[in-house]
């Protein structure tokens, strides 16, 4: 597995101690509260979490996408050496779509619908490659990410695609520029399941021709387990565990993870009934030091009501729980 | 892998706006006034070719000559002479040309200046935002035509300056309009999604927000052009127009006035034309708003 030789790379992207809030009128939402998150290169690594985990704002924080009044309060996001946050915003307007490119949820109204698809895709390479063939660039890229007749098909606008075709067309912008890095956030939220299947076949295809590294962001830890070699699971800000995905599913170290595996159904096992994980994620107002899932973890005690740290597990997996040492 | 992808005939390509065009295309009504609309800014186009006479040509003896059809009317002057003996037809079609071109001028400046500050006001909002929508708050606060008035009566007559006069405050209007549609826009994910692949803020609004919010801005420009035909005329009737002996309907109106009763024809025919070209205009710009107004579809 890629991850395994972490302690002798450098990581592409290493998120350290990240703090994204936005005022509210309830208070400081703390939507990521001292985030570490390591992206080796090539590798393609899964976030996965509830709705409000703050899996999303993290990635946004990364590309300096977040909307005021929220803000990055503190921390540092390293890519390639250089650190995004505080970057000038031309510096980040460079960085945005040629090394770091993300497609966000629901691509069905992320394209615009009164330009043609030849033209979004163009735009994306006019404002970042030199100058050079773009429409030989633009047919290639359509014909990468599986579109038939891409000539005729650049001169049609999004509404006369279908929804795993305007899927395919947000890869390709994101894809234009060859990107480094490449952030797809719930890529398949929108569509159909057999349409999610042949999406994320699609985008592991792309990865492995175009030597990219992937950020896959979803709430589905089956799709983590197909498709990525390391996951983070983020839980109300922070992240829960992390470690090699065959590793954590197979041995999760944090009730949490344990709680997300259980809610899967199986087609094996007719007998197995889901267990869902009762009660809902912590409001993020005035949270304080203490284990974040005490409330709704059944094996919770008085010592998580103290500061919880990070436990190094060995073997790239860590787990923010007490008992993380204990096998299950 | 292999993706399974099946390949249907790619059909012509349709931008929104000419599938809405298409839609009006199927309003009769709508397109009939359109049709009156080209008709009349042909006329006003080759006025110098249509025309039967030349409109400042005077002669006396003709003074207040009745239209063809009424008793003492001649078929070579259809219309009938003004007070000065001109031909009433020759006038109205120069008169055309004063109207629409006022018309025109006005709702294009207007529209641009508008549209700059809408996209500015909307997109950057905060400081920018309040500045402009304070500027056009106090703006909309006069009545148009005291406005106006007052305005030509500073910098004089002219057509220059009439132009001037009504576009100083109608930009106003279009600035709204753009203003609210670009604050929806700039929420939306597309906009976003430029945003994510490194576009500048001037490409996010003029090439990524303006094409979405055309349609409202189109529909905005014809209404409101009837609405400058008619302070025109209103400018014109008053005598802070164009100055004779440039024809123009609202001070052929005038001209009439002093003989209403005995020679109606003089102030009634520049009246009718301004009628008709405005109704027009409404009925055109409504067939528009309708082809172009999503809620409005069944």
């Amino acid at each position: 597995m890629i991850g395994s030789d972490r302690s002798v790379r450098e990581p592409l992207l290493s998120i350290r101690g990240l703090q994204t809030h936005f005022p509210t009128q309830v208070g400081l939402v703390k939507a990521v509260d001292g985030v570490d998150i390591d992206v080796q290169a090539g590798e393609c690594l899964g976030i996965v979490g509830e709705s409000g985990s703050g899996k999303s704002v993290t990635f946004a924080s990364v590309l300096g996408l977040v909307r005021a009044p929220g803000k990055i309060a503190g921390g540092s996001i390293r890519f390639e050496g250089r650190d995004l946050v505080g970057l000038p915003r031309d510096a980040m307007r460079r960085i945005r779509g040629k090394e770091i490119a993300i497609t966000l949820q629901d691509a069905l109204t992320c394209l615009n619908p009164a330009l043609t698809v030849g033209a979004q895709i163009l735009e994306t390479l006019k404002e970042h490659a030199e100058r050079g063939d773009h429409h030989g660039q633009a047919l290639e890229i359509m014909s990468l990410v599986g579109i038939p007749e891409p000539a005729a098909r650049l001169k049609q606008y999004p509404h006369e695609f279908s929804g795993g075709m305007r899927q395919r067309i947000m890869l390709a912008i994101a894809l234009a520029c060859r990107p480094r890095l490449l952030i797809a956030d719930e890529p398949t939220s929108a569509l159909d399941v057999t349409i999610q299947a042949q999406v994320l076949d699609l985008l592991a295809d792309l990865r492995s021709k175009l030597g990219m590294t992937v950020v896959l962001i979803t709430h589905d830890l089956g799709v983590v387990a197909e498709y990525c070699d390391r996951v983070v699971v983020m839980y109300a800000g922070q992240v829960a565990e992390t470690g090699p995905t065959r590793d954590v599913i197979a041995n999760p170290r944090h009730p949490y993870t344990r709680g997300l595996i259980g809610s899967i159904p199986r087609l094996s096992d007719r007998d197995h009934r889901i267990t869902p994980i009762e009660g809902q994620v912590p409001e993020l107002v005035g949270l304080g030091d203490e284990c974040r899932f005490a409330s709704r973890c059944q094996l919770a005690e008085a010592r998580c009501h103290a500061r919880i740290e990070m436990h190094d597990l060995g073997a790239g997996r860590q787990a923010r729980c007490v008992r993380a040492d204990e096998k299950q | 892998m292999t993706v399974a992808t099946f390949a249907p005939p790619v059909p012509a390509s349709d931008s929104i706006l000419r599938i809405n065009l298409r839609k009006f295309r199927r309003d009769h009504l709508a397109l009939a006034a359109a049709v009156a609309v080209v008709l009349f800014v042909l006329v006003a186009i080759f006025a110098p070719w249509v025309a039967p006479y030349d409109p400042y040509d005077t002669d006396l003896l003709r003074r207040l000559q009745p239209p063809a059809w009424m008793e003492g009317g001649d078929w070579s002057y259809m219309l009938g002479c003004d007070t000065l003996g001109r031909d009433i037809l020759s006038r109205m079609i120069y008169g055309a040309r004063i109207s629409i071109l006022i018309g025109v001028a006005v709702v294009l400046i207007a529209t641009f200046v508008g549209m700059l500050a809408g996209l500015a006001a909307g997109y950057f909002g905060g400081v920018v935002d309040a500045v402009i929508s304070r500027v056009v708050d106090v703006l909309l606060g006069f009545p148009y035509l005291i406005f106006a008035i007052g305005l030509m009566g500073m910098m004089g007559p002219g057509l220059q300056n009439i132009i001037l006069a009504l576009a100083y405050k109608e930009w106003t209007i279009s600035c709204r309009v753009i203003r609210g549609e670009t604050l929806a826009a700039r929420e939306l994910e597309y906009v976003e999604a430029a945003r994510a692949v490194g576009a500048s803020r001037s490409h996010i609004m003029l090439r990524e927000i303006l094409p979405n919010i055309l349609s409202p801005l189109i529909v905005v420009a014809t209404t409101r052009m009837a609405t400058i035909i008619i302070l025109e005329a209103s400018l014109s009737f008053l005598g802070l127009g164009v100055q004779s002996p440039l024809a123009s309907w609202g001070s052929m109106v005038a001209d009439g006035r002093a003989h209403l009763l005995e020679a109606w024809w003089v102030s009634t025919l520049p009246g009718v034309a301004i009628f008709v070209l405005v109704l027009a205009i409404n009925i055109a710009s409504q067939g528009l708003r309708d082809a172009f107004d999503p809620r409005l579809r069944q």
